[in-house]
């Protein structure tokens, strides 16, 4: 380890920081890097990489994609990958003062020095963070406007699959999983660089790379009513369309066993095992149950040998299990018994969320968790049949009712309940049904469990969030409601939850109206709202997953400021023949498929998940997972 | 069996809190598979005391966490597997066995020692004066601040050792530390200004570094490090 190169802008103390600066600040250790697995590397000559999660630190270090890409990217003899988060508005406050550059966490070098800052997009609420990103570091906003000097910034993440947003901000857009081209892109890098070739023909030529696009390469035009006439690219050897990369056997590919363990406390403070990509249910709301298909997993035996490996080298006391929905693991009793056998002996926990309610899970929760104050959680997202099949859950009032009556006799007491509202083709009846609903899971309580044996009161907490349609799921082209209607289904919600006989032991919450509309705009824009972030970021818009820095006033006067009305990108129905900004990217799931299950939608007939029936939505072109099932 | 460790907190882990140490510690152990026991009950937690929290910010070479063992491990051995699985800025200094019966680590703290570095030699004179005026007078009274109250003390006895060295510019003091008469070594440094005639610009660049703390062992301090022996 190459620590204690006291480079140039360092303190005494080996950090970009002074003393003054961390003692003043919330959270120093946000800042200083040398946790334990962190790489330290001799940077000479060495391709240098750092990693942004555009939030903070506790965030950031919870996800997993970084850690394998960081896994990865140091892996290779020729590269040094490290990280950097958002700074906190008081640090913030301090670096735009001083003028101190951002750095990165490992070698405390400014980022503008890097070669590339990849930045992860995980949610829409974090574009202003990136561009405080770009702003303390200073690389100028503009992908146009950065010099030979500057790093090139790529994008990657489940944001990406709409990036026009942050097209103008992006030199390359990295489309789909990171594991396959990464390698590909930093050879061509190196290339380039001893050919002595210019930043915008590198861009060029990796634009030319499968996965990879380069925004700058392209052309947008519009029509008169707005939306877009042409999307096409600027040179004649640039593809048409990119493709998503997939990484299609997961068994063997690369596997962080060696995650760096923070000294504060992340949000995911635990080791995580992923033991499948993609889903096969096909939720018609979940853009990630579309673009992570197909369904793949990972061999139970190797995830054995992961998980004896992270806990060995990171020490954590707790280990969960990840994916978007464990109980379709082909090997979950297998990797439970594992873990319960290997582990519960040794004081670690075992965490088993996105379990489906069932016999089974309940039988292993209760080996691992004190059910007494454990919570059982379903997420019907609808209140009704009828809307769930609109939606296609493939959950019923039956499943619900079953697995919530077994618990209470297991001594579970507390339920959680997750639900959408502004669905699609969703009536008044829908939302009554959602406190509906949570009133029959009380009574069920009160019938199963006779009055000598209880304990404790049932405690039901329903939630409510506002539906936000993703691009790449048959919701693309629904309209979204504007603040005011989700205000006022919150209330019919309410007003019934009011109404029913066991409303004492519900608890009802809603979300943020003004949140989930901002997300809207930018989970569907253009382009042209790139004009409208550098006014939010202006006006001081940061931080605005967080309900202590979140303010819909500064963003309302950028939309006003720059002559563009969110409720053309959220609001307004598109028609199934517009071209979308994100047409020209290829998740395998063809357009044809997103129609068929819109229309499905609106018919409420529920489509098989991909064990039952193939439905051909396309991914299959990917020759792996669960397509290939025999 | 009960064992202390001795470590130290320095270089950029200083910036890390008395929190983020324990964890630190319970995950280091984990990796280094030490066979630490564990509390009973539906949460079992490793059964671990540290000495008082050591102020954000400062070094030092003397922290100490207490941990109760389910069999006995060689005090080299594991030394050698606790070093390699922990961060050079967290340096295990050692590892010994306590006799039963001894205080805890928290509740033995009896008086600390630490270095105040003022790193400007031309200061030294001045220094030197303050320090033989504190060292002169038997009563000292100074506002002592703590959370809850202020009242008016006499530092004097609280200060067992105070010497001057001119070749490192520093201060070097014992004080008495732990729940019973607790100081910082701030106040004694507000004393030296206050009622001693330094001045207060000593305190621009300086820095304060803990070197030890101690406990009573029939009326004289030793190294909390001096309670246990190494396991052979």
């Amino acid at each position: 380890m190459g620590r204690g190169l006291l480079g140039a802008g360092k303190q005494v103390n080996g950090l970009a920081l002074s003393n003054e600066i961390l003692m003043s600040v919330d959270k120093p250790a946000r800042y200083i890097g040398h946790e334990i697995n962190a790489v330290y590397k001799d940077p000479g000559g060495l391709v240098r990489f750092v990693m942004c999660f555009p939030d903070l630190y506790e965030i950031g270090m919870s996800h997993l994609g970084i850690q394998i890409l960081y896994d990865m990217l140091n892996s290779f003899d020729d590269v040094w990958c490290e990280r950097v988060y958002s700074v906190w508005t008081d640090l913030h406050r301090i670096m735009k003062d001083e003028h101190i550059p951002l750095f990165a966490l490992e070698s405390q070098d400014p980022v503008k020095d890097f070669d590339f800052l990849g930045i992860t997009l995980q949610y829409e609420m974090c574009y202003t963070n990136m561009l405080q990103i770009l702003d303390l570091s200073g690389i100028p906003f503009y992908s146009s406007d950065r010099g030979e000097d500057d790093p090139i910034v790529i994008c990657g993440g489940p944001c990406a699959y709409n990036p026009e947003p942050l097209a103008d901000f992006t030199d390359l857009v990295y489309i789909g999983e990171g594991e396959t081209v990464y390698r590909r892109l930093i050879d061509l890098y190196k290339e380039c660089k001893s050919a002595g070739v210019t930043r915008r023909e590198f861009i060029h030529e990796a634009g030319k790379l499968p996965g990879i696009y380069a925004p700058s390469c392209y052309e947008v035009s519009y029509n008169d009513d707005g939306t877009i006439k042409s999307f096409d690219p600027l040179y004649d050897d640039m593809p048409d369309r990119i493709v998503k990369e997939v990484v299609c056997d997961l068994s063997d590919t690369y596997y962080p066993v060696k995650p760096i363990v923070p000294y504060i406390k992340a949000t995911q403070d635990r080791v995580v095992l992923e033991i499948q990509r993609g889903c096969i249910r096909g939720c018609r709301f979940c853009q990630a149950g579309s673009v992570y298909r197909p369904t793949r997993e990972r061999d139970e035996k190797k995830l054995e040998e992961y998980a004896r490996q992270m806990i060995a080298n990171t020490g954590h006391e707790e280990i969960s299990l990840s994916s978007l929905s464990s109980s379709d693991y082909s090997h979950l009793e297998q990797i439970c018994d594992f873990l319960i056998n290997e582990f519960s002996s040794k004081h670690i926990n075992i965490s088993l969320p996105s379990l489906r309610v069932d016999a089974f899970s309940l039988d292993v929760m209760s080996k691992v968790q004190d059910v007494r104050k454990s919570v059982i959680t379903f997420a019907p997202e609808a209140g009704s049949q009828r809307m769930r099949n609109v939606i296609n859950k493939g959950l019923t009032r039956e499943d619900i009712l079953k697995g919530c009556r077994e618990a209470f006799i297991g001594g579970w007491t507390r339920v959680k309940l997750y639900f959408m509202l502004g669905l699609p083709f969703e009536t008044e009846e829908d939302m009554e049904g959602i406190a509906e609903l949570s009133n029959e899971i009380a009574k069920l309580y009160y019938d199963t469990i006779p009055k000598e044996e209880r304990k404790t009161k049932v405690s039901i907490v329903s939630s409510t969030s506002f539906f936000v349609p993703k691009p790449f799921t048959p919701f693309q082209w629904a309209s979204m409601n504007t603040a005011d209607e989700f205000r006022y289904k919150a209330h019919v919600v309410n007003e019934a939850m009011r109404k029913q006989l066991n409303y004492k032991s519900i608890k009802y919450n809603w979300h943020s109206a003004d949140v989930s509309v901002l997300e809207g705009v930018f989970a569907r824009g253009d382009r042209r709202l790139a004009k409208v972030l550098v006014r939010a970021y202006e006006k001081g818009c940061l931080f605005d997953a967080w309900t202590e820095t979140f303010s819909f006033a500064p963003w309302q006067e950028a939309f006003n400021e720059t002559g563009t009305d969110p409720e053309f990108y959220y609001n307004r129905v598109r028609s199934l023949d517009e071209i979308l900004p994100w047409d020209f990217i290829d998740t395998g799931v063809t357009k044809d498929f997103l129609i068929r299950e819109y229309e499905n939608a609106a018919k409420g007939t529920v489509t098989p998940n991909c064990r039952q029936k193939c439905s051909g939505c396309g991914a299959a072109r990917y020759k792996g997972g669960v397509c290939y099932e025999s | 069996m009960k064992v202390r460790i001795r470590f130290s907190k320095h270089g950029a882990l200083v910036y890390i809190g008395h929190l983020d140490v324990m964890r630190y510690f319970q995950k280091l152990f984990r990796r280094a598979d030490i066979p630490v026991k564990y509390s009973e009950g539906f949460s079992p937690h490793q059964i671990l005391s540290f000495t008082p929290p050591l102020p954000l910010g400062m070094e030092s070479f003397g922290e100490y966490a207490d941990v109760e063992l389910t069999q006995s491990v060689p005090t080299k051995k594991a030394l050698a597997v606790l070093r390699k699985k922990s961060v050079p800025e967290i340096e295990i200094m050692s590892f010994r066995q306590l006799p039963d019966g001894c205080e805890n680590a928290m509740a033995s703290v009896k008086a600390a020692s630490y270095s105040f570095i003022y790193d400007d030699k031309a200061q030294n004179d001045a220094v030197k004066d303050a320090v033989t005026a504190f060292l002169d007078k038997s009563e000292l009274n100074i506002l002592k601040k703590t959370k809850k109250n202020e009242r008016i003390i006499n530092i004097r006895p609280l200060v067992y050792d105070l010497t001057v060295d001119t070749d490192a510019a520093k201060i070097d003091m014992t004080i008495s530390s732990g729940s019973l008469d607790n100081i910082k070594p701030e106040l004694v440094l507000d004393c030296l200004i206050q009622n001693c005639g330094l001045d207060s610009t000593i305190l621009t660049g300086s820095r304060t570094v803990r070197l030890d703390q101690f406990t009573d062992a029939g009326g004289k301090l030793i190294s909390l490090d001096e309670a246990g022996e190494d396991i052979i």
